[in-house]
């Protein structure tokens, strides 16, 4: 019998892996062959530095997981598991490297952040030797390239890039290209050994980033010129690694051809074509602005703060640019690529993630810059200083609450994730999560079967024990009626995030109070009880209704007089017992009323639900709060009995 | 509001005497590492990055928060150092020099947190794999074993978490120093002064360090038995650092009552043999069991070693020659502390001097390979097997016992850490978060203690309650009160966050609260029956104290629990009444709508202060009953 499609796949998954991480070693191998054991003893203590700078507060900066990242890890996982290894990822990248490097791993970390971040860390702290040998390849001194490498190391958006994912091996990739280049361009050494390496080197960074996120592929234009610096011979091999790297693109391409639906062409910006010159200026502008101030985009693994640079980085950059002939249109041509992805892209502010490409130029041409000061103690006394002062800089920077405002910790979530991290790992527990939460749920599914989505069938405990998640702001106003209701306890809290543990016993005295509810499609009618009139598109669990659901909540009201609201989406009505009746449609929109001692309340909301399960947004929403000198508070559980109608038998948990 | 007070007099003597051992620190390590070529020092620091790393990764975690003694430390120590009594005894009985020049001292620069607390221990420990290295080779080891040893103290459980705590890693390294500079005057074929040095500056600071380090005051003896002739200059290594401790000394002489002789097994005189045969039971189970003792700064698998390297330490006395009597009694001197010490298990934290002869003796073990291919071929793969247990049993579960990790209270050093530096509210907090808010009131004067006065918010400045873990029950109370968004959550303890406006609205429901005692009364309102430790600040009485709470009920017909420690007498309006006079007793009382209830405690002093507590039984459990519940009366 042959071996199936998947079978050959889940060989060839560890040997391309080992075959890059193969291509890694000899890479930097190559690269630093001839440097003095001094400068690999100084590259060693560079690594070390970086490497403490990527794991201190280790859950903090940023303080936790974007919900892309655990979802990218379970794509990875699922395509790899069947072998899809050329295909696109659920965020529209090409899998391979999340598949090999990320996937991968869940067998030896577990679903989690040491599985998801791993290879961009290390590959950022190598990254800091590739930087020290593209400087070197541009025939800077050994001291220039240190400071090159320095940078490379402390920079804000190199900590940044190298403690999140898909950053840190996007800038190892490109400093491997750069430093091929280079030395296809400059080098004095001929040979073939040495054509053919830094072939070979340019072409696997190259290839590597044509498979990693969209701005990696603005590198592209890098070996052009290269091809236009370079002379004779040369030219045709900077066009090599231009091919080599084409030709590994090639099975991805042909799985996934571009088309303008999918894609880096649906994130261009849509004023592109018709107000080229006023965009692509604008976009340089914010891009720019970005170096300086925190105006980036707070937006999935790009933060504002993102692209800042101490000052005197900068003026160095700018300097070594001017000084540097040759070397300086190199550098400018890179740095004006690397900005390219940024200013043709969606968004009024500039995302440092897309113009992640420009931001090591900016530390070469500071070498470069450095490189050019005379007489040898001159320069290690500035050299001494500049990195000493930008390194100071950029850690206190990068590690301060200037570089982390509000907006981008909030890119990150970090109750989501303590939450999850804080999951026992045998034995698993059986967890229901509000759907809200399912890009972080996403990774545990791969380790854990008993896990599901909340729903008003499974809302009541029936035995236990069960570990309700809510992890989302959309349920952050649960956490005060489940800590009223089950006792501090049972519930734990993270951030915004809680989960509520359940003990196994019996429940039923649960039903004593909270609402009776129907749902009604059409001629069929579902009945539940549910804890509270708090449903932040909370789905039902059962096929998808056709028509408009009409959604009935039934309740005595045995709390004090109080001012409640119902925000919901859809039409609403509102009667009770003493009279009052109020009525209203629209969409996230509220509809206020009071309520009375012993009042029966019935709360009516007729709204559509979604077709597809997987876009939870569109769920019902019918939220009634409590209006309170402190603002709005889900009521407690003993504020409302359930009223059954009259016939109809008390509905029956489902079995959990 | 006062910003963040800085210290306006840098002691010079501290300065001078951080900045004299620092040196002597690098001065050390350059000796005893200036003949190893360039690729070995390359090695070494790789070593020491990934023994960084280790250190590193996880900051809040393994272990999660401060021990209560670390803060306290601090504190102490940053009192000492301002009011420049450096050779005073800490609030902990251990002498405060070390922790006032390399704790007290980063107050300024790092905050007065964990940073300035552990990152002198977590240093020393890097620097100890260099240190091991040396004392390795010191011991005639080749290179490559000696590597194996620089490894084994990098990642060997006790290394990686007395290198995450403080008063760990710097013992290690002192003790290191020490070592090397024995065993260069006993083997070396050139040694003299500068190892006396070393030796003398390593022994010096173990002395000024905790307890334990006193065990390797025998070491120099020892060495002395080994060295020939001029060598036997080991000697004087200790008369040095006796002389250092001096000073020291003669402002606390040894005593029953307090330092190291109270710490003494009650048994040890009267019991000797039994006392220390069923000690050193459980100090060599404690090497493979997590059988250790949990308390400040020690957890029960701290001395837990994988198996591969107990059995490579055996053999490799069995075959170090002249250097096996050397390694076998400094791990019996490293483990004395331990034996002769009180408690009932023991205390790796006391037998911290003897883990470095392990990794020593294992080393000795590889060294024994004399063939260098084969030495390599053995050593790199066991140094794997070694690291990779080591590292995957410190950072699981299996060395985290429950009791072991609530030796360290992440909750409330989690809570004090969420408070930025300086305090942009002013901070109330319950005296249970005392020692860890101790050292940010030295510096920061918008901290409160938690009164009745200050309970409900006057309005005029935003507040922060800072609730420790004791109060978990008034979380919910508080999210229901407040919204879930204005209470922060760590673990059971929580800080309310409340901004200036008016809150008079507060004391619309709660609880009248008066104590008496004699002639004078002192009144006020509590938002909640729930008083651990509190009452009014003002507070000045000498006779018993009777503190009285009055409400009224208009939640639901319920029973309510009341926890008192005093003499209690409880009425209600519908006619109930109930006295216990045990010391700490609950009691359960029926209520209805509107039902008046008086809940009076009687306490003999105020010290010990009151403790009362009001829950509602639920079908669910206990819980405070919601603020709507209760109008003061």
């Amino acid at each position: 019998m042959g071996m199936g499609y998947a079978e050959l796949s889940s060989a060839l998954a560890p040997a391309l892996t080992m075959l890059i991480v193969l291509g890694y070693g000899a890479a930097l191998w190559w690269l630093l062959r001839r440097e003095s054991t001094l400068a690999v003893l100084g590259l060693v203590l560079m690594c070390v530095l970086s490497l403490s700078l990527r794991v201190i507060y280790t859950t903090e900066y940023p303080p936790g997981l974007t919900g892309d990242e655990p979802k990218i890890l379970a794509c990875s996982a699922d395509l790899l598991r069947s072998g899809r290894l050329a295909t696109e990822g659920c965020t529209g990248l090409p899998v391979l490297l999340n598949a090999l490097f990320q996937a991968q791993l869940v067998p030896v970390f577990g679903p989690n952040r040491w599985a998801i971040r791993t290879y961009s860390l290390v590959t950022s702290i190598l990254a800091v030797p590739a930087a020290f040998a593209v400087a070197r390849a541009l025939a800077l001194d050994v001291l220039s390239s240190f400071a090159v490498g320095i940078f490379v190391a402390v920079l804000p958006w190199s900590l940044f890039y190298g403690r999140v994912s898909i950053g840190g091996e996007l800038i190892f990739h490109e400093l491997l290209l750069l430093a091929a280049l280079a030395r296809l361009v400059w080098r004095t050494e001929g040979g073939r050994a040495a054509d053919i390496a830094d072939v070979g080197i340019g072409g696997l960074g190259l290839g590597l980033l044509l498979y990693d996120y969209f701005c990696g592929r603005v590198m592209l234009g890098m070996p052009l010129v290269a091809a236009l610096l370079a002379r004779g011979r040369r030219r045709w091999l900077c066009l090599a690694v231009l091919a080599v790297a084409l030709i590994g693109w090639t099975p991805y391409l042909r799985i996934n051809p571009p088309n303008a639906l999918g894609g880096a062409a649906t994130r261009l910006h849509p004023e592109l074509l018709t107000q080229p010159l006023q965009t692509l200026s604008a976009k340089c502008v914010a891009a720019l602005d970005a170096l300086v101030a925190p105006v980036g985009e707070d937006w999935t693994l790009t933060v504002r703060a993102g692209a800042m640079h101490p000052p005197v980085i900068l003026a160095l950059a700018l300097a070594g640019v001017l000084l540097a002939r040759w070397r300086g249109v190199f550098l400018a041509a890179g740095f004006l690529g690397g900005l390219l992805p940024a200013m043709v892209s969606s968004g009024a502010s500039a995302s440092v993630h897309r113009m992640l490409m420009a931001l090591p130029y900016i530390a070469l041409a500071a070498g470069v810059a450095l490189d050019a000061l005379p007489r040898r103690w001159w320069r290690t006394l500035v050299v001494s200083a500049v990195v000493l002062l930008t390194g100071v800089q950029s850690v206190r920077l990068f590690f301060s609450p200037e570089f982390w405002p509000v907006e981008s910790r909030g890119t990150f979530d970090a109750g989501a994730t303590a939450l999850v991290e804080s999951l026992p790992r045998a034995p698993r527990p059986h967890l229901i999560y509000a759907q809200q939460s399912t890009d972080f749920m996403a990774a545990q599914k791969l380790v854990n079967p008993r896990v599901e989505i909340l729903t008003v069938q499974n809302w009541l405990p029936r035995y236990g024990p069960l570990t309700y998640v809510f992890a989302h702001p959309d349920t952050a106003a649960l956490r005060s009626f489940y800590s009223s209701l089950f006792g501090f306890d049972r519930v734990r809290v993270f951030g915004r995030a809680f989960l509520v543990n359940v003990e196994a016993r019996d429940w039923s005295m649960l039903r004593e109070h909270g609402w009776a509810y129907e749902a009604h499609c059409g001629a069929s009618v579902q009945r539940q009880h549910v804890l509270t009139l708090y449903h932040p598109h909370l789905g039902f669990g059962g096929p998808p209704c056709p028509s408009p659901v009409t959604n009935i909540w039934r309740g005595h009201w045995d709390g004090p007089a109080a001012d409640l609201v119902l925000h919901f989406s859809g039409a609403a009505h509102v009667q009770t017992s003493v009279g009052v009746t109020v009525e209203q449609e629209g969409f996230e929109t509220n509809l206020a009323f009071s309520v009375t001692p012993d009042a029966d309340v019935t709360v009516t909301v007729v709204a559509k639900q979604p077709s597809d399960p997987n876009t939870w947004w569109e769920a019902l929403l019918a939220e009634l709060v409590e209006v309170t000198p402190t603002g709005e508070r889900v009521p407690l559980w003993e504020s409302v009995r359930p009223i059954v109608a009259p016939g109809v038998a008390p509905p029956v948990a489902t079995e959990q | 509001m006062t910003a963040w007070q800085m210290p306006t007099h840098p002691p010079l003597l501290a300065m001078a005497l951080a900045s004299l051992i620092v040196l002597g620190y690098v001065a050390s390590l350059w000796w005893l590492l200036r003949r190893e070529s360039v690729t070995v020092l390359l090695s070494l620091l790789a070593l020491c990055g990934v023994s960084l790393s280790l250190r590193l990764v996880y900051t809040t975690d393994f272990p999660a928060g401060l021990n209560e003694d670390e803060p306290k430390i601090l504190r102490c120590s940053y009192e000492a150092l301002m009011g420049g009594s450096l050779l005073a005894e800490g609030c902990t009985e251990l002498p405060v020099l070390l922790n006032a020049l390399f704790q007290a001292q980063l107050v300024p620069v790092l905050g007065p947190g964990r940073w300035a607390i552990r990152s002198y221990s977590l240093v020393t420990s890097v620097l100890a794999t260099a240190a091991a290295f040396a004392a390795a080779r010191a011991l005639t080891f080749a290179v490559v074993p000696s590597f194996a040893v620089g490894a084994f103290v990098a990642v060997l459980p006790w290394s990686l978490f007395y290198g995450r705590v403080s008063i760990g890693g710097e013992m290690v390294f002192h003790q290191l120093l020490l070592l090397a500079a024995l065993a260069r005057l006993i083997w070396a074929a050139r040694a003299g002064w500068p190892e006396v040095g070393i030796g003398s500056l390593g022994l010096s600071l173990l002395l000024y360090d905790y307890f334990c380090g006193f065990a390797m005051l025998g070491m120099p003896l020892l060495t002395a038995l080994f060295a020939r002739g001029r060598r036997r200059l080991c000697l004087a290594i200790l008369v040095i650092a006796v002389a250092a401790w001096v000073p020291y000394m003669r402002a606390h002489p040894p005593s029953r009552e307090h330092g190291m002789v109270s710490r003494l097994h009650p048994q040890l005189f009267s019991e000797p043999r039994e006392m220390i045969e069923e000690k050193a039971q459980f100090a060599l189970r404690a090497l493979s069991e997590p059988i250790g003792e949990d308390w400040a700064l020690t957890i029960r698998s701290a001395a837990m070693h994988p198996s591969l390297i107990l059995y490579l330490a055996g053999l490799g006395v069995l075959l170090a020659g002249w250097q096996a009597p050397f390694l076998l009694a400094g791990f019996l001197g490293g483990v004395t502390p331990a034996l002769v010490s009180w408690g009932d298990t023991i205390s790796p934290h006391r037998m911290l001097m003897a883990f470095p002869f392990i990794a020593l003796a294992a080393g000795a073990a590889l060294n024994a390979i004399r063939w260098r291919v084969w030495c390599l071929i053995v050593t790199i793969p066991v140094v794997l097997v070694i690291a990779v247990q080591s590292v995957q049993l410190y950072f699981s579960p299996a060395f985290w016992h429950p009791r072991s990790r609530a030796t360290f209270d992440w909750e409330l050093t989690s809570l004090v850490e969420a408070i930025p530096i300086p305090t942009r509210t002013q901070v109330i907090y319950m005296s249970h978060a005392g020692y860890y808010v101790g050292p940010r009131t030295l510096v920061d004067p918008n901290y409160e203690l938690l009164s009745i006065e200050n309970w409900l918010p006057t309005g005029n400045q935003p507040v922060t309650y800072a609730f420790s873990q004791h109060a978990g029950p008034l979380r919910p109370f508080y999210e229901h009160l407040f919204g879930a968004d204005r209470v922060r959550a760590f673990g059971n303890a929580f800080l309310v966050q409340l901004e200036s406006g008016d809150w008079s609205w507060l004391r619309s429901h709660g609880w009248t609260y008066e104590a008496r005692c004699g002639e004078h009364t002192w009144r006020g309102q509590v938002p909640v029956l729930f008083q651990l430790y509190l009452t009014f600040a003002a507070i000045r009485c000498d006779g018993p104290v009777v503190h009285t709470w009055r409400g009224r009920w208009n939640g639901p017909k319920t029973k309510l629990l009341v926890r008192f420690n005093g003499e209690a007498d409880i009425e209600t309006s519908a006619g109930v009444q109930l006295h216990r006079s045990d010391r700490y007793d609950f009691a359960e009382v029926a209520v209805e709508p509107d039902t008046d209830v008086t809940i009076t405690v009687t306490r003999p002093t105020l010290d010990g202060a009151v403790i009362t507590t009001l829950f509602e039984r639920s079908p669910l459990g206990e819980r405070i009953p919601p603020w709507e519940w209760v109008t003061p009366n």
